[in-house]
């Protein structure tokens, strides 16, 4: 049976995994310690992020062993709406298209991208609408950004000569 | 002073007034802030750094009367975006997320732009009045904030944030703690070595808050729609919904107190540098939490959390100016654009401003106050404009205000560094959604993390690393029983909490 109990204990498990992983790995490789070899505990530049994860570890196995939820089991609820698979593939499709921005395509390209990716996602309005806002509003924030507010945007191979 | 010499300085301010430049700059201000604020990405601070080369050539009152209004119109924008799109405009406006996008949600987003609206002005006339009346008893209070008294405030802040997850506070505690950590990334303030930058270069100056504020709460949301919506009626905006249903008096009046204790709040904490008006609505959002009759309802769309989220955060907004015209310190980034304009007009803040330029003191207090009343104007005709957004059809409203995110994300620090941490904050905040893990207190984490390590280590530096340090003033004593009491009501409430009857029952 479905409890929240256990979901409390299962995230107060991870919440503590995750904070010793941060204490004895991530911590030490993450964070230079050069220069306060010969100061105090609590003024090394480790103190204050393994401080954090220590907390982290307490406060996920408090949660976990004291089962902080109060009452007992509870009835599984009512099933909310599915996760589409779709959405997932348009969520990693949105993700790629804004890492392409790093490259020499620029931010207008993939903001149009995402733009089309979402409209399709989300219902309402008229596809054709959605074709013709996918293009004109990534164009109207670039040029307001680039020409009102004097921000200079990576705009793409492509967009850089038309719109400079 | 003598009364004489009292109303000839208020005569000589109203002449620097009230000029028709000045008294169109003002509402002129106010409407570049509001535009400023309600796009994501724009903040207020942003907006008035933007704005200061133009006044390079007017008269130095005129020039700080366009600031002040495009700072406070920016702060009062913030919450539109916050309550449409669950974009806060301004990290100041990301409490107001809480309870305004669930407001909009069931169709009540002009009830919502109204409170925000009129918490707002009340908050500003409230601020304005301390401004004028108290500038030097709290910037008084302000000098005693040393480390060990900030590092017991911000404590106490971050415990009262984390019980904004209710029945849940564990949880707002383990977000906390991730915001915590989140903030330590970049480089370490005293050493000058990296902290989780792992040798890029762009994260030695650490996470920029704008981009994780709209990636956790923007991005989320729209990945979460994509996730979840197929169709209109999966979307639950009512048809109309931002049309024609205003605030009644009925709802009103509940909140006139609300927005009372908020300004206050708000004023208070603003008076105190580096603290912020996100830190302040927290705070009262909290407050009015524990004090409503209808507490079940903060979260899911309660009217006295905007209440209390705007007013505070306005609060703020005119009382940051405290420190500024009274010690000629800062107390933010807007204060500080602010006080650079002062520089460039050749005026000096602090005690010595009050002694020879007083008429320009009142000057400023009176254009404050018009600005506080041109302010509730614009702000009338916004919400009409505002509100009729939530009619455009998701599908179009969405991708759009993603867009947005995208191109301000970037704007923010110029750099293509910010608009990763927008889709990586986007995905964080959908799989705190997922399981149900508030991220408020992520967020506050972060804002206040720094402030909480730099009082640390200061605190302790300061007394050889003694730890009694720490309780060294009666003010830092204070916070520290506030933090103590507040916790033992957590865990009492927790403990006396009946067993659920539908858990008994299963």
């Amino acid at each position: 049976m479905y409890s929240t109990m256990s979901t409390d204990r299962i995230l107060g498990l991870a919440a503590a995994a995750f904070g010793a992983a941060l204490f004895f790995i991530v911590i030490p490789i993450g964070v230079e310690t050069v220069g306060s070899e010969d100061v105090g505990l609590l003024l090394r530049q480790d103190f204050w992020p393994r401080t954090i994860a220590a907390l982290m570890v307490a406060l996920g196995l408090a949660v976990a062993i004291f089962r902080l939820r109060s009452g007992a089991e509870r009835p599984k609820p009512a099933p909310g709406p599915r996760i589409r698979p779709m959405g997932v593939l348009a969520i990693f499709a949105v993700i790629t298209a804004v890492a392409l921005a790093g490259t020499s395509v620029g931010l207008l390209i993939p903001s149009m991208v995402v733009f089309l990716i979402a409209a399709f996602s989300i219902d309402g309005g008229h596809p054709v609408t959605k074709l013709a806002f996918a293009v004109i509003v990534p164009l109207v924030l670039a040029l307001f950004f680039d020409k009102v507010a004097g921000i200079s945007l990576p705009l793409g191979s492509i967009f850089e000569g038309v719109l400079n | 002073m003598d009364v004489s010499v009292f109303f000839q300085t208020l005569g000589d301010a109203g002449t620097l007034v009230f000029t028709g430049f000045n008294l169109l700059v003002i509402p002129l201000g106010l409407i570049i802030g509001v535009c400023v604020g309600a796009m994501p990405g724009m903040s207020a601070p942003m907006g008035t750094a933007l704005v200061l080369p133009f006044t390079f050539f007017m008269e130095p009152i005129s020039a700080l009367l366009l600031l002040l209004g495009v700072y406070k119109g920016g702060i009062y924008g913030g919450s539109i975006p916050a309550i449409l799109f669950n974009t806060p405009g301004t990290v100041a406006s990301s409490c107001t997320t809480l309870d305004g996008y669930p407001l909009t949600r069931q169709g009540k987003a002009r009830k919502a732009l109204d409170v925000a609206l009129y918490a707002s002005t009340a908050a500003d006339v409230i601020a304005n009045v301390a401004l004028i009346l108290f500038s030097g008893m709290l910037a008084g209070l302000a000098l005693k904030f040393g480390a060990p008294e900030t590092f017991a405030l911000v404590f106490f802040a971050l415990i009262t944030v984390a019980s904004i997850a209710g029945d849940q506070i564990f949880r707002g505690l383990i977000t906390t703690l991730l915001g915590l950590l989140v903030a330590t990334v970049g480089m370490e303030n005293f050493y000058g070595t990296q902290r989780f930058a792992f040798d890029i270069y762009d994260l030695w100056s650490g996470i920029s808050v704008l981009p994780l504020l709209i990636g956790l709460f923007a991005v989320a949301e729209i990945m979460h729609l994509m996730l979840f919506t197929r169709r209109d009626e999966d979307y639950d905006v009512a048809p109309n919904a931002g049309g024609d249903v205003h605030l009644t008096w009925a709802e009103f009046k509940p909140l006139r107190s609300v927005m009372v204790r908020g300004s206050l709040i708000g004023t208070v904490l603003g008076a105190i540098p580096g603290i912020g008006a996100a830190a302040a609505a927290f705070f009262s959002y909290d407050n009015a939490r524990r004090r409503s009759k209808n507490k079940d309802l903060f979260g899911k769309g309660s009217l006295e959390g905007i209440a209390a989220a705007e007013s505070a955060n306005n609060g703020v907004c005119s009382s940051s100016f405290i420190p500024v015209l009274a010690l000629g310190i800062p107390g933010g980034t807007a204060a500080a654009v602010i006080m650079s304009a002062f520089i460039v007009h050749g005026i000096t803040p602090g005690p010595i401003l009050f002694r020879e330029n007083l008429s320009l003191v009142y000057a400023l207090f009176i254009g404050l106050m018009l600005g506080s009343a041109a302010l509730i104007v614009i702000g009338l005709v916004g919400v009409r404009v505002f509100s009729r957004m939530v009619n455009i059809p998701p599908g179009l409203l969405m991708p759009s205000v993603l867009a947005m995110c995208l191109f301000g994300a970037y704007a923010s620090e110029s750099r293509m560094l910010d608009v990763y941490i927008m889709i990586g904050a986007g995905v964080l905040g959908l799989g705190f959604r997922l399981l149900k893990l508030p991220a408020a207190p992520f967020l506050i984490g972060f804002i206040l993390g720094p402030m909480l390590e730099s009082a640390f280590r200061d605190t302790l530096m300061q007394d050889s690393g003694n730890p009694l340090a720490f309780l060294d003033s009666w003010i830092a004593a204070v916070f520290w029983t506030m933090s103590v009491i507040s916790l033992f009501f957590v865990v009492r409430g927790r403990m006396r909490k009946k067993p659920d009857p539908v858990s008994s029952s299963a």
